[in-house]
C-alpha cells in the first residue's frame, strides 16, 4: 500500500493542472476580497466589505463545495483515461490497494488544497476587510470542520463512480443523481409527505445545505452540526465500501 | 521435471450469456515460449486477462508457479509481467516519468533499470516528449520496457508486434529469443502474424471459438505439418478417381483453384505424372510443399 500511495504522490504532484488549479482558486479568492476591498474603500455605505459577509461566501454555501469536491476529483482522475491501474493489477497489486490508496492520497490532496485555500481566504478577509468582529471567523472555521465528512463523502462518490463505471460520463451523471438530485427530490417530496423530509435529511447535500442556512442566522445547533458530521461519515464509509464490493469485481479493460 | 509456469485447468468464462472461454486448459512449462494461436474472437486475450487477474472465470482454475492453489495469485504476478490490449500510460507524463512512476509503485530500488529498459526498447531520445504524443509502435515499445523492469520470469504480450515497423519487430524477436535464452524468461505470447511466431515459439496452444483444439509442442508440430504434393489439374473429379482407384490413395483434399493437396504417396510424383498423362488428365504443376501454420490451424478448426 506505502508503495503505491508514494507512487500515486509522484503522479499527482507532476500533474501540472491541480497546481492551475489551486493558482486559480488562489486568484478567484484574492478577485473577491479585492473588489469588496476596493468598494469598501471608495463608496460610501458599502455594505459588503467586511468580513461577515466575505466569510459568509462560503459557510452559507456549503453545498457548492460538494461540486468542488466532486470536480477536483475528476480532475485528478482525468489523467488515467487509459486506466494504468491495469498494469499495477497485473504485477499483482491487490485492487483494494489500488482503490483505497489511489483515494487516500487524493483524499490528503483534496484536505490539504481545502485547509489552504480556507486559510488564504480567511488570510486576505482579515488583512483587506472590516472586521465585522461577530464571531464570523470562528463560524467560519466551525463550517469547515463540519462539513469536511461531508465533503470527503462527495469525494468519495465520485471517486468511485469513477473508478467503477465503463466511461466519465456515466461517473458523473451517477454522482449528481445519487448525491444531489435524489436528495433534492426526496426534500420536494418531503414539504407535503413527511416521511420524504426525514430520508432527505440523511443525505450530506441536505445536511450541509440545512447547516449552511442556519449560519447566516448564526444559529447553527449541535443537531445541525452532528447531522452534517454523522451523515457525511456514513456516505463516506457506504461509498468506500460499495466501490471496494464493485472494483474487486470490474472487468479491467 | 521442470516447473509448470502456468496451470489452467477446466476454464469456463462468459460475459453475459456468451461462452468466450469453454473448458479451456492450458500448461506452460518454464523455459518455454509458448504461442497461442487463434482468429478474432477466439478468446486469446480473454484467456491472458485471466492469467494478469484483469478478469475472473466462471469456473476453472488458474495456478503460477507451480503453486499448490489458486489463492494468493496477486504474489505470484509479481514474478509476471503483462501487456495486454492496448498499453496504459499516464499520457501527459513522458515516457521516463512513467517508468519512474511504475518503479516507485513496484519497490524496485535502481533507477537505473529505466534507462536500461528504455534503451532495450529504443526509446532512450523521447526526452520530454509526452506519452501522448507517442506513435502506436512507440507506446507498444514502452509497454514491453514497463513489462521487463521488473526482470519478470514470465513474459504475457498479446499481439506485441502491433504497430511495430519491420525493424522493431526484428528487434523485439531478438529482444525475446535473448531473454529465453539468456535469462530462462518464460514467455506467453499472441499473434495474428503467424509467420513471426513460427520464428520463436517452442510450443503452442490453437484456440478456437473459445475452445482449445491442442497444445504442442514446435518439434511435433513440424511433424505434423507434413509436406505434401500440390496438383495443379484440370479435371480434379477425374485425378481424384484414379489416385483412388490405381493407387489406393485417399488422403488428399480439393480446392476450389483446382489444386489437389495430396498427404499421402508424395514421393510418387512420377507415377501420378505417368498414370494422368495416360488418363489424358492436363497437369499444370506438380510439386512439393509443406503445410503452413495458418493452413495447419484452419485445418485444426475444420476437423474439430
Amino acid at each position: 500500500m506505502l508503495n503505491y500511495m508514494k507512487s500515486e504522490i509522484y503522479r499527482i504532484v507532476r500533474d501540472k493542472r491541480l497546481w492551475i488549479l489551486l493558482l486559480a482558486f488562489s486568484l478567484l479568492l484574492a478577485a473577491v476580497v479585492a473588489v469588496l476591498a476596493f468598494f469598501q474603500n471608495y463608496e460610501v455605505n458599502f455594505p459588503y466589505g467586511n468580513t461577515k459577509f466575505a466569510l459568509s461566501n462560503i459557510y452559507a454555501s456549503l453545498t457548492m463545495l460538494m461540486f468542488v469536491a466532486g470536480g477536483f476529483i475528476l480532475l485528478l482522475n482525468d489523467g488515467d483515461k487509459t486506466h494504468v491501474y491495469k498494469n499495477s493489477i497485473a504485477f499483482g497489486v491487490k485492487r483494494s490497494t489500488v482503490l483505497l490508496g489511489k483515494f487516500l492520497v487524493q483524499a490528503v490532496t483534496a484536505i490539504m488544497s481545502c485547509l489552504l485555500l480556507a486559510a488564504l481566504y480567511s488570510l486576505l478577509c482579515s488583512s483587506f476587510l472590516v472586521h465585522s468582529d461577530v464571531g464570523e471567523f470562528v463560524v467560519y472555521w466551525k463550517a469547515i470542520l463540519s462539513a469536511s465528512l461531508g465533503l470527503l463523502s462527495a469525494l468519495a462518490g465520485v471517486y468511485m463512480f469513477v473508478m467503477i463505471a465503463d466511461t466519465m460520463s456515466f461517473a458523473m451523471i451517477s454522482s449528481v443523481v445519487i448525491m444531489m438530485a435524489v436528495p433534492v427530490i426526496f426534500s420536494l417530496f418531503g414539504r407535503r409527505i413527511g416521511v420524504f423530509k426525514v430520508v432527505s435529511k440523511l443525505f450530506p447535500y441536505i445536511a450541509l445545505g440545512d447547516y449552511s442556512s442556519h449560519t447566516l442566522t448564526f444559529e447553527v445547533t449541535g443537531i445541525d452540526t452532528m447531522l452534517a458530521l454523522l451523515t457525511g461519515g456514513c456516505w463516506l464509509a457506504g461509498f468506500l465500501a460499495y466501490g471496494l464490493v464493485m472494483f474487486n469485481k470490474k472487468e479491467i479493460k | 521435471m521442470k516447473e509448470t509456469v502456468v496451470k489452467m485447468e477446466h476454464i469456463t468464462k462468459k460475459y453475459k450469456e456468451n461462452v468466450v472461454l469453454d473448458d479451456v486448459s492450458l500448461h506452460i512449462v518454464r523455459g518455454e515460449i509458448y504461442g497461442l494461436v487463434g482468429n478474432n474472437g477466439a478468446g486469446k486475450t480473454t484467456l491472458m486477462r485471466l492469467i494478469a487477474g484483469h478478469s475472473f472465470a466462471e469456473k476453472g482454475t488458474i495456478r503460477l508457479f507451480d503453486s499448490s492453489d489458486n489463492k494468493n495469485l496477486n504474489e505470484y504476478r509479481r514474478r509476471t509481467g503483462a501487456l495486454i490490449e492496448e498499453p496504459a500510460f499516464l499520457l501527459n507524463m513522458t515516457a521516463e516519468q512513467n517508468l519512474e512512476y511504475f518503479r516507485i509503485q513496484y519497490g524496485i530500488p535502481e533507477k537505473k533499470r529505466i534507462h536500461e529498459v528504455l534503451s532495450m526498447v529504443g526509446l532512450s531520445d523521447t526526452g520530454k516528449k509526452k506519452v501522448q504524443q507517442f506513435s502506436l509502435g512507440m507506446k507498444q515499445r514502452l509497454g514491453i520496457a514497463l513489462c521487463m523492469m521488473h526482470s519478470p520470469e514470465l513474459l504475457i504480450l498479446d499481439e506485441p508486434i502491433n504497430g511495430l515497423d519491420p525493424a522493431g519487430i526484428l528487434e523485439l524477436r531478438q529482444m525475446l529469443l535473448k531473454l529465453n535464452q539468456k535469462y530462462n524468461t518464460t514467455i506467453l505470447i499472441s499473434s495474428h502474424i503467424l509467420a513471426e511466431l513460427e520464428n520463436i515459439v517452442t510450443c503452442y496452444g490453437f484456440l478456437s471459438r473459445g475452445k482449445m483444439l491442442e497444445e504442442i509442442t514446435s518439434q511435433a508440430l513440424a511433424q505434423k505439418c507434413a509436406s505434401f504434393l500440390n496438383i495443379a489439374v484440370d479435371q480434379p473429379e477425374k485425378l481424384c478417381r484414379l489416385l483412388e482407384r490405381e493407387l489406393g490413395y485417399y488422403n488428399f483434399k480439393v480446392y476450389p483453384d483446382r489444386c489437389i493437396h495430396l498427404y499421402e504417396g508424395i514421393e510418387e510424383g512420377n507415377r501420378i505424372c505417368e498414370l494422368a498423362i495416360k488418363e489424358n488428365i492436363s497437369l499444370h504443376g506438380l510439386e512439393k510443399r509443406r503445410m503452413s501454420l495458418e493452413n495447419y490451424y484452419m485445418k485444426l478448426v475444420e476437423e474439430c
